[in-house]
């Protein structure tokens, strides 16, 4: 049996004060996103290891949201190609257009 | 594009465009295999191989979560060498925004470009894989112990201020020191066989001048540093010891930038963001790296700092692209990957944003 990973990864959106959120990504090496400053709070994306929530709780800042990306219904938004679609002489064509000058 | 690449069409996407146009595209095989033994290709575009031109590097899907790197890259490459090889004088077109045949004849009279599409195979096959972490960032380097963390964030793993110790305690954290950590810099730099393929690329053209890292949270483009704001300051430099301890806050230690490069990467970043611009009206951000915290090790800093490091090296201006508008997906809750629809119109407006800066070169 496959044993869980330690490091698996959940995407959060955290709301706090600007002091618990430079707490946070003093604490633990983030790359914040969407990052938006009202009323004295900021809210921000951060991708985390999933063993942090904790240590967030800890902090103080709310968890807006939680996604689980390992969720098998988003595999439908994006879905991957099976099988080779470079394969027997057919190659990528680009997806700007060609248009004949003159 | 109605799906996402898999790995393996990937890398034979590059093959199969050598093998439609052997006069202007070669494959190049990077020299260290991937934990899981994958051979991976970058593709070399020029009109003159012999000319040893000078090269734009182009390289991709350095995080195994930000899949559409790869396609863009990949499309970026059949755009140009299909119009080169038009039958009759053609321009390339991305909405309202043309490139007229003359423009990509000339850019590649003038250039080389060097495009490694997938740098980080492992990380995204495992991010593609049904069931599997789809925000999975870094590569598949085994685990020290049973059941311990894997992987090595790429984008952490070039050896620019590797030691921590470098940045202020204080600061916000320039990487991952733990292997459990999402942006794990590793145990060593470049010790990462993908890490060291993005190295060998330009070692193997030391007539680079320009590099661009295509990563996926936008809508922005930024350049060196990304270590610390920059400053004329020839004495705080990321090589100079007595500065331990005082990066990446803001204010106090600057990293030392020519000013002639600042003003020339903000040039052609400027470009970029005119050139994506038009093809819909998506508005990007230019500016330093440092606006997004400070970070170590990562690629645009490091192709920045080889001429600093070694003056025999050539000087490369260093660049990243953060594609896409996360604000609009994280309306609709999704992770990284755009929905197809919407990720053909980013390869399209970024497509023509790197066009546009090489032909600014």
């Amino acid at each position: 049996m496959k044993q869980p990973d330690p490091s698996s990864i959940v995407r959060l959106r955290v709301t706090g004060t600007p002091v618990e959120a430079m707490e946070l990504l003093r604490a633990i090496p983030v790359e914040a996103r969407r990052v938006i400053e009202r009323e004295g709070q900021v809210t921000m994306d951060i991708f985390v290891e999933r063993a942090l929530l904790d240590k967030i709780n800890a902090i103080g800042l709310h968890i807006d949201k939680l996604i689980d990306t390992r969720d098998p219904r988003r595999r439908d938004l994006a879905p991957v190609g099976e099988g080779n679609r470079f394969g027997g002489g057919r190659f990528p064509q680009g997806l700007g257009e060609l248009e004949r000058e003159g | 594009m109605e799906k996402y690449y898999n790995t393996q069409e990937a890398e034979a996407a590059v093959l199969a465009l050598e093998q439609q146009y052997p006069a202007l595209a070669k494959a190049i095989a990077l020299p260290k295999l991937t934990a899981s033994g994958k051979q991976s290709h970058a593709l070399h575009l020029s009109t003159d191989f012999a000319a040893k031109c000078p090269v734009v590097v182009i390289i991709a899907a350095v995080h195994g979560n930000e899949w559409g790197g790869c396609e863009i890259a990949i499309n970026v490459a059949a755009d140009v060498l299909k119009t080169l090889s038009a039958p009759a004088p053609s321009s390339l077109v991305y909405g309202p925004k043309k490139f007229k045949s003359h423009e990509i004849h000339g850019l590649l009279a003038r250039r080389d470009l060097v495009i490694f599409p997938l740098v980080n195979p492992d990380g995204r096959e495992f991010a593609q894989t049904p069931g599997e972490d789809r925000s999975w960032r870094k590569n598949r380097r085994p685990p020290l112990v049973d059941g311990g963390p894997v992987g090595v964030d790429i984008n952490r793993n070039f050896d620019l201020l590797f030691n921590l110790a470098a940045f202020d305690p204080l600061a916000p954290s320039p990487a991952g020191a733990t292997p459990q950590s999402h942006y794990y810099q590793g145990p060593g730099p470049f010790s990462e066989p993908e890490t060291a393929n993005v190295v060998d690329l330009l070692n193997s053209f030391p007539s680079t001048g320009w590099f661009i890292d295509l990563h996926c949270t936008g809508p922005e483009i930024r350049y060196a540093w990304s270590i610390d704001e920059a400053g004329a300051n020839t004495a705080q430099n990321f090589m100079n010891p007595l500065f331990n301890g005082q990066r990446g806050s803001i204010g106090g230690y600057q990293e030392f930038l020519n000013g002639t490069d600042a003003t020339e990467m903000a040039r052609l970043a400027k470009r970029f963001v005119a050139d994506v611009a038009a093809v819909r009206n998506v508005a990007y951000l230019s500016g330093p790296g440092f606006v997004n915290a400070p970070t170590s090790g990562t690629s645009h800093d490091y192709a920045y700092s080889r001429h600093r490091h070694d003056p025999r090296l050539g000087r490369v201006l260093g660049f990243y692209v953060e594609w896409g508008q996360i604000s609009t997906r994280n309306d609709t809750g999704p992770d990284d990957q755009p929905p197809p629809a919407e990720m053909s119109e980013i390869i399209k407006e970024v497509s023509a944003g790197l066009i546009g800066l090489c032909i600014a070169t």
